[in-house]
């Protein structure tokens, strides 16, 4: 019985469940405005993990400057409407395509090319957008930052934690779906497979630069979306959220939930979010910590939380979920 | 002709590891044989699209295909087994075997995200086809086994099953026996000469001469990436050259 529910939450269904269950009764230990904002933070960052994960997790490449793409997608929705009278809705597919445009102009020669050389072009892309957000002044506001004007739906405003607290958990619940889906599908184990030996994987037909830069195309897409989402609920927009240690700091959600599962990016999400919440007081240790935690989770749960509690809930460790 | 190289040559920093080399593949079990160093790993690497030739060509039933690459090949029906296994060792027998009919199956990133009922009712039966492809190599007990829990033995066969789901018209099976103990060589013997009697093309890397000259109806030798000889398996056995060629790698 046991193991059977632990191959029922690998396969995901199960997990699919949980979490909205989880979605649905958070609200009741909510208290106040700033519970709230703590679960969007969470469920945003979770947003951004599953996508991450698709690239990190199962096709085997790494980002560093996926917190650019997160920030493209949030100045898109701060930035075209007060700026250029865009309609705020429209904001967050503009911002997306930017985003996803941006990555594939990086992606297509990048990934010919087999090693990490992705992780090193994230890293030089984030830096550049971080300057020009903080450089391109009269545009973004500069360091200081730029606010975002509330959506109006029928004359009704958008606005209130609550509301975007639903807005961003069914966003997230839907992120889950979509990629639990797609580790189902021919794609997704050909992602896992080209991860696994690429020379293989081109043996089975795959084209796998194309694979490898589509999969990256959809996770900048994905942190775009939550960088929009994140804009309107905080409805105030920094530089520092396309800043090198944010990237960073959502590659580690990533391994430390557990690499190639979706649920273990949600959950290395949550922790991550939470765990500075909790040691308000030790702020400038922040980063310092995130390193800790990084390496512990290296050496002593190397496949993350997720894959590592699975594999003790039934022998044959998740083949995905 | 399905195969054909045209004075196909490799050289690796001013040696040639092939020199000009000419043959084709039309059906049935066709050998390489040679010493270590002889070059047959970089004919195959040639023929899959691994290595780009010096000089040469290769054709497919009479078409160039020596600019294109490994996914491209493979998609003509061209497949290969690694002599150094590559298996996906993340995942199970029955998920290495799909990968196998990728190719076939559609790839769409929209389609797979919503996983549209095509997408379903593909996924289902490329895991009915690579059930029945395991139990045709003989692991039918293997089907949800993590790939990185089998015996050695059970992965060279994985291979074969995994290339075979991908249709082939030519399989190259770089050293299928490497390995094996007697009985599992005899088993992958069986086992080729019936992908073999199904229509598929098969060219063989072999060191045990035995399964060779049980298999094959041509044998092609190589001795420092230059033919000496090719023939029957009783013209080979009767070669003074290949003879030479052996007892003298032998003897030194």
């Amino acid at each position: 019985m046991k193991r059977r529910l632990g191959a029922q939450f690998a396969s995901g269904n199960g997990g699919l469940v949980l979490l909205i269950a989880l979605a649905l009764l958070l609200p009741l230990v909510l208290r106040n405005n700033y519970d709230y904002d703590i679960a969007i933070k969470i469920a945003l960052n979770a947003i951004v993990a599953v996508g991450l994960n698709l690239l990190i997790g199962y096709a085997g490449q790494i980002s560093l400057g996926h917190a650019a793409f997160f920030a493209i997608g949030a100045y898109a929705s701060a930035v075209l409407p007060s700026r250029y009278g865009v309609p705020g809705l429209l904001a967050l597919p503009l911002g997306a395509l930017a985003a996803g445009f941006l990555a594939w102009l990086v992606a297509r020669p990048i990934l010919r090319l087999s090693g990490h050389y992705l992780a090193m072009a994230t890293l030089g892309l984030g830096i550049i957008v971080s300057i020009v957000l903080n450089r391109e002044v009269e545009v973004t506001g500069g360091p200081d930052g730029i606010s975002v004007r509330t959506i109006r739906l029928f004359g009704l405003a958008l606005r209130g934690q609550p509301l975007w607290y639903g807005i961003v958990a069914a966003v997230l619940i839907l992120v889950v779906a979509l990629s639990l889906n797609l580790m189902r599908s021919a794609f997704g184990r050909g992602l896992r497979a080209l991860a696994d030996s690429e020379i293989a994987a081109a043996t089975a037909g795959l084209d796998t630069a194309l694979m490898k830069a589509r999969i990256f195309v959809l996770s900048a897409v994905i942190a775009a979306v939550a960088g929009s989402l994140f804009a309107q609920a905080e409805r105030y927009v920094t530089p520092d959220e396309a800043g090198f240690l944010r990237s960073v700091e959502l590659v580690t959600m990533v391994v430390v939930g557990g690499m190639s599962s979706t649920f273990g990016a949600v959950l290395g999400a949550a922790i991550l979010t939470l765990l500075p919440q909790l040691l308000s007081g030790f702020e400038d240790w922040h980063d310092l910590l995130f390193g800790l935690i990084l390496v512990g989770t290296m050496i002593f749960l190397p496949r993350g939380i997720v894959p590592s509690l699975a594999e003790r809930f039934r022998r044959e460790p998740a083949p995905s979920g | 002709m399905l195969l054909e190289t045209r004075d196909l040559s490799r050289g690796f920093g001013g040696v040639l590891a092939l020199q000009p080399f000419s043959f084709s593949i039309e059906r049935g079990i066709t050998a390489v044989i040679g010493p270590n160093g002889a070059g047959k790993t970089t004919l195959f690497n040639l023929l899959s699209g691994i290595y780009q030739p010096s000089s040469g060509q290769v054709l497919w039933r009479g078409a160039d295909i020596t600019e294109l690459d490994v996914a491209g090949r493979a998609r003509l029906g061209i497949q290969r087994t690694f002599q150094n296994l590559q298996i996906f060792f993340g995942m199970t027998a029955i998920e290495n075997v799909m990968v196998g009919a990728t190719q076939h199956l559609h790839l769409g990133l929209l389609a797979s995200l919503l996983s549209l009922p095509t997408i379903r009712r593909e996924t289902s039966r490329a895991r009915e086809e690579a059930a029945l492809l395991l139990r045709r190599v003989g692991l039918g007990r293997y089907l949800d086994a993590r790939a990185d829990a089998m015996p050695y033995g059970a992965l060279k066969r994985l291979e074969i099953a995994r290339s075979l789901a991908a249709k082939p018209e030519l399989l190259l099976l770089d050293e299928p026996a490497a390995g094996l103990n007697p009985s599992e060589t005899e088993e992958i013997g069986a086992l080729i000469r019936a992908i073999a009697a199904d229509g598929t093309a098969a060219l063989l890397v072999e060191h045990d001469m035995r399964l060779v000259m049980a298999l094959a109806e041509r044998i092609i030798v190589l001795d420092q990436g230059r033919e000496i000889a090719r023939g029957s398996a009783e013209e080979i056995r009767a070669n003074p050259a290949v003879i030479e060629a052996y007892l003298g790698a032998e003897a030194a």
